[in-house]
């Protein structure tokens, strides 16, 4: 298992959840269908979260386009009183009674700016929204396979991971997971938040070994 | 169908046969994840495998059984090294697949990811397989910090738990899965995934059942390479401190002949020496020295549970048994109160964790006590405001026949009513208390407290 196939293995598992908790398209199912083979390349199964990304993978390809989005919508986007689950971190992080979700919002894009990403288009209010967030740390994980094939240095890429991660994703995701867990009918999304909870949880462990490591190289 | 993979490398023979089960022989079992998904038949719902401890590469042997479609804390893993005759591997099968039939599942956070030992340039270019193991997880429904308990916190010798408002929080990052904290917690709080009080109890009661002649159970950690003995099983835990003389009451209830536990010392520990289980194994001698032998059987997981020892003590009963057993560091106990000093604060029932002592109000406050539900951990001695009065006192240890009396009041004290409303002021001991500390200048004051609960004071 080497370390540039890690981070490879890394951005797909990143990409597939990305995909699975955005707004469903035919481009999740059909990747859905083909992740578990193309990730086990880069040895998925060497870890821990592999039985839960191949079991979301599965609940995903086996379901319908129409029912995916109907179980998204019911749990994040409609409801009385608001949806089930929100996929924004500021939802999870910001009082907004105290005005804390330009804070968070302001903080999160700061941080990608920082790291030289930016959203594209129209989607200004999607910069904390978990789908963002998991693409960002799939970018970061690219250019860490950039900096492996170049430099055989994993460079400031997996820093950046580390602080995008310890800062905003790895402190909220779980709780939505949780959230999504108790509150989804459908298969689907029930195996994608174990998958997101077990690999988030993975992570929390993983990127202060693979620091300790880009840091033993210097 | 349950497969069995059974590493060649050293097995002498075909495979065995054994009942209910498919073994197949695989090479090179012990080094590499590809031959478990290509060894095993495609109808398995269940998987075993018997390898070599001392040389199977874990996390490659895990991530096969990942790829095979298995969970690797619900396999069954046989140490061949710890087989002492072919004719106990058929016990050494069976106890090891019921105790993964206990595993329950295991959460995100449950999952911990051990050490690399890997420090090279190269080693850091081309990392292994990873290797998890399971780790604990406090349940808050069941926790008691809330009312003041901190015991697992106090006991954790890695310093990953501490108590904030009420409630115990885990830090994963220092945990060093060691498991005191599951035996610790006298209220069954702690959850751990493959440690579990009902893994190792079905574990050692299918050792005990397949065994054709008597069977033995020695205790040792995950790390620890033990030599195989006839007669004697091998239980993994995740360390040997943990163990508590419950635990080895429970063993023995079980129909373990003997038990025993391979200290720190021998098994090249990185957690530091082997002191804790060295008092606990004495306190065990001393225990089974007072009562005897067991006189009857555990049931499921319940010997292993919270509070084991003082539980399992009154099983264990010889009516001839002597008075007063000292020990030295075993959670069982027994709780006086020094009425003289005692002002009924009720701070000591409060915080007790298993309710060993309760508070009742009639006429009074009352305090009780029952010593079968006592865990010895003193908390109530740390919480009680007279303590250095000699209000409470707790000896470790415990009379049998003491404890066959069951609960009883260990302090009484009346509690004068309100000259307005009738509700309750406060036990007079402690009002007594408090016109002690005041002194003749409070006279005045204590007139009023005296007579008036809080709430008509003002009036």
């Amino acid at each position: 298992m080497s370390l540039e196939g890690t981070a490879r293995l890394r951005q797909g598992v990143y990409r597939l959840l990305a995909l699975g908790f955005s707004y469903p398209g035919p481009r999740l199912v059909e990747t859905a269908a083909g992740a578990p083979a193309a990730l086990d390349a880069y040895g998925l199964f060497d870890f821990s979260f592999s039985l839960d990304v191949v079991e979301a993978s599965a609940e995903v390809a086996r379901s319908s386009l129409e029912e995916l989005e109907v179980a998204y919508i019911a749990l994040f986007e409609a409801g009385v009183g608001g949806a089930a689950c929100s996929l924004f971190e500021s939802g999870h992080l910001a009082d907004p009674r105290l005005g804390q979700v330009a804070e968070v919002r302001s903080a999160v894009r700061r941080t990608l700016l920082r790291f030289g990403l930016t959203l594209e288009g129209t989607l200004p209010d999607m910069v904390d929204h978990l789908s963002t967030e998991l693409d960002a740390m799939a970018l970061l994980c690219s250019r860490e396979v950039t900096d492996w094939e170049t430099s055989g240095r994993p460079g400031r890429s997996l820093s950046h991971q580390r602080e995008l991660f310890e800062d905003h994703l790895g402190r909220w995701a779980p709780s939505l997971a949780r959230q999504v867990r108790d509150a989804a009918r459908h298969p689907a999304y029930t195996a994608l938040a174990a998958a997101l909870a077990a690999f988030v949880e993975h992570e929390r462990q993983w990127l202060p070994r693979l620091v300790e490591t880009a840091e033993a190289l210097r | 169908m349950t497969t069995l993979l059974i590493c060649a490398d050293g097995w002498n023979g075909p495979p065995p046969d054994l009942d209910g089960v498919d073994s197949v022989l695989v090479d090179e079992l012990c080094v590499g994840s590809r031959s478990v998904e290509a060894a095993i038949p495609e109808a398995t719902d269940e998987l075993a495998v018997a390898v070599h401890r001392r040389q199977v590469n874990l996390g490659a042997l895990q991530a096969g059984m990942r790829r095979a479609g298995f969970d690797p804390f619900a396999v069954a893993v046989v140490d061949l090294d710890a087989v002492g005759t072919p004719s106990e591997f058929p016990v050494a099968v069976a106890a090891g697949l019921a105790r993964a039939r206990a595993f329950r599942g295991a959460a995100p956070e449950q999952i911990k990811l051990l050490p690399s030992d890997r420090r090279t340039r190269r080693g850091f270019l081309s990392l292994g397989a990873p290797t998890y193991t399971g780790a604990p997880r406090i349940v808050p429904e069941v926790c008691a910090a809330d009312r003041g308990c901190d015991l697992c916190v106090t006991e954790c010798p890695a310093g990953a738990l501490s108590w904030s408002d009420g409630r115990v929080v885990y830090d994963p990052t220092s945990c060093v899965v060691c498991g005191i904290c599951l035996t610790t917690c006298p209220v069954g709080a702690v959850d751990h995934p493959t440690a579990s009080p009902a893994a190792i109890s079905s574990e050692i009661a299918a050792a005990v059942a397949a065994s054709e002649t008597t069977t033995a159970i020695r205790f040792r950690c995950r790390e620890a390479v033990v030599p195989a003995e006839p007669g004697w099983y091998q239980v993994e835990v995740p360390c040997t401190q943990m163990l508590t003389v419950g635990w080895f009451l429970a063993a023995r209830a079980l129909g373990a002949a003997d038990v025993d536990a391979v200290p720190c010392s021998r098994g090249g520990c990185t957690l530091g020496g082997d002191e804790r289980l060295a008092g606990t194994l004495a306190d065990l001698a001393t225990v089974v020295n007072a009562v005897g032998s067991p006189v009857a059987d555990v049931q499921a997981d319940d010997g292993f549970a919270a509070a084991a020892t003082t539980r399992l003590i009154e099983r264990f009963a010889d009516p001839a048994a002597p008075g007063w057993v000292e020990l030295s560091v075993s959670d069982v106990g027994s709780v006086t109160i020094d009425p003289d000093a005692c002002t009924a604060c009720e701070a000591c029932a409060t915080v007790c964790p298993p309710s060993a002592l309760l508070s009742t109000s009639d006429d009074g406050v009352r305090i009780t006590f029952d010593p079968r539900m006592c865990v010895a951990c003193g908390l109530c001695v740390r919480v009680c405001p007279e303590v250095d009065e000699g209000a409470i006192a707790l000896r470790r240890g415990f009379d049998l026949a003491d404890r066959r009396r069951g609960r009883r009041t260990l302090r009484h004290d009346p509690t004068p009513r309100c000259e307005l409303c009738g509700a309750p002021v406060a036990p007079a001991s402690m009002l007594a208390r408090i016109s002690e500390l005041l002194g003749p200048e409070g006279s005045a004051t204590m007139a009023l407290v005296g007579r008036r609960c809080i709430d008509c004071r003002g009036r």
